[in-house]
């Protein structure tokens, strides 16, 4: 979900600024296309943790068997 | 990378379409930062496909090798049959050797023994044979000890009366005339009569001799028999076949010995009596020292056993069995050199109670020119068989 903090002529959204200027895009749809691809990343990201995990306790296995 | 394909009023952002508004949101801003989010997505992506990849990998990794597991097992099972079999064929050949080995040395040890039980079986076989051969030796000498203290007591009675009948016929021939012939005849009938008399005693003695000779021979194989089912049966027990047929060889050879050796002081114990008998002198044994007077009642065989003590000990000379036919039998006893006789008598078994007459006419001490010393003696136990010839 997109960080919508606002300050006068700034939008924040998924932590990164954006400046607002005449004859721009649209704040809602740029703010869920963002949404979706941070979703994405911190998904894939989660799944590469889990499997780093999974190769950790794999190293142990087979140097303790 | 931000697809900017643009339209009127429309601009395409990664594939996106976002319209552009009055107060809206910079462009550039907005393409960089979908941008890096895009590109950090997609190479999160490539990384999950190429982990995906490797799964795939793993589990086919995981199947081979659990084939190749099953697989090395099967033959480590088929390769650890066969080495078992092999040990287990091994360990039976070694213990069928071991046991060969084992029952060879039992066999041998066996053998070893048998041998020794067959040495001491012959050597207890050769000791009782001797034993038998002397024992029987020793009542063969008492026997003709008795027979002969038998026959010279006949012998006296017969002196005695040729005596009497010699003194009638001088007598008789002392007196004169006419009476003589008539005299004469009848001491030529007596002496007939007498010498009729003493040639029938004498054929009654000689047969006497020969009946008791054919007891004691008898008595003898009896006693040999006796002692060869003995030896048999002891040797039975302590040895096997082969040392029964030497113990019958033994026994055989034995039997024959003693046998002849039996015939042999029967016959030359025979040919001394008839000389005796024929001579009519007493043989010269000198002064006996001691009389024994056995009391009743009487046991012909511990009679024997203390004439056979006597006989065997060294200071005695010699025995000889007084059997009277009313009195009590007495042994003459000649010794070769003084010994304590009455303590002596005391220690044989087969003698109760041992008495030393002291009378006047009996008490001599055994001094030359003089009777012999007397004692009586009762013999021990319950004595039935009453033998007094």
């Amino acid at each position: 979900m997109s960080n919508n903090a606002k300050k006068d002529g700034v939008v924040v959204l998924g932590g990164r600024e954006f400046n607002r200027v005449k004859n721009g895009l649209d704040e809602a749809q740029v703010a869920s296309f963002i949404d979706e691809l941070t979703k994405e990343r911190d998904k894939l990201a989660q799944s590469q943790d889990h499997i780093a995990s999974l190769n950790r306790i794999a190293d142990w296995y087979s140097r303790h068997y | 990378m931000s697809n900017n394909a643009k339209k009127d009023g429309v601009v395409v952002l990664g594939g996106r379409e976002f319209n552009r508004v009055k107060n809206g949101l910079d462009e550039a801003q907005v393409a960089s930062f979908i941008d890096e989010l895009t590109e950090e997505r997609d190479k999160l992506a490539q990384s999950q496909d190429h982990i995906a990849s490797l799964n795939r990998l793993a589990e086919m990794t995981v199947v081979e090798a659990d084939k190749l597991a099953t697989q090395v097992k099967t033959e480590a099972a088929e390769q650890t049959k066969a080495e078992s079999t092999a040990i287990i064929d091994k360990a039976k050949e070694q213990a069928r050797e071991m046991a060969e080995k084992k029952i060879a040395e039992a066999v041998e040890i066996a053998n070893e023994k048998a041998n020794a039980i067959k040495a001491k079986a012959e050597e207890e076989a050769a000791l009782l044979l001797e034993n038998e051969r002397t024992k029987i030796r020793g009542e063969l000498h008492n026997l003709v000890n008795q027979q002969f203290g038998y026959m010279l007591e006949e012998m006296e009675n017969l002196k005695k009366q040729a005596a009497a009948v010699q003194a009638d016929f001088d007598n008789k021939l002392s007196k004169p005339g006419e009476e003589d012939s008539t005299a004469a005849a009848e001491i030529t009938e007596e002496s007939e009569a007498a010498a009729a008399k003493i040639a029938e005693e004498s054929d009654a003695i000689a047969a006497k001799i020969a009946e008791e000779r054919d007891d004691a021979a008898a008595k003898i194989a009896e006693e040999i028999d006796a002692a060869a089912v003995k030896i048999t049966e002891e040797r039975d027990a302590a040895a096997a076949e082969e040392s029964d047929t030497i113990v019958a060889e033994e026994k055989e050879a034995a039997a024959a010995e003693i046998a002849e050796e039996s015939d042999t002081i029967v016959i030359e114990k025979s040919l001394d009596l008839s000389k005796l008998f024929e001579s009519g002198d007493k043989p010269e044994l000198g002064k006996p020292q001691w009389e024994v007077e056995i009391l009743p009642p009487f046991d012909i065989a511990k009679i024997m056993e203390v004439v056979s003590f006597l006989d065997q000990l060294p200071e005695v000379a010699n025995t000889e069995m007084i059997v009277p036919q009313i009195d009590m039998p007495s042994i003459l006893v000649f010794l070769r050199e003084p010994m304590n006789f009455v303590d002596v008598l005391q220690t044989i078994p087969a003698i109760a109670h041992v008495e030393e007459v002291t009378t006047d006419e009996a008490a001599t001490n055994g001094e030359p020119g003089k009777g012999p010393r007397k004692v009586r003696v009762s013999l021990s136990g319950n004595t039935t068989s009453q033998k007094n010839k």
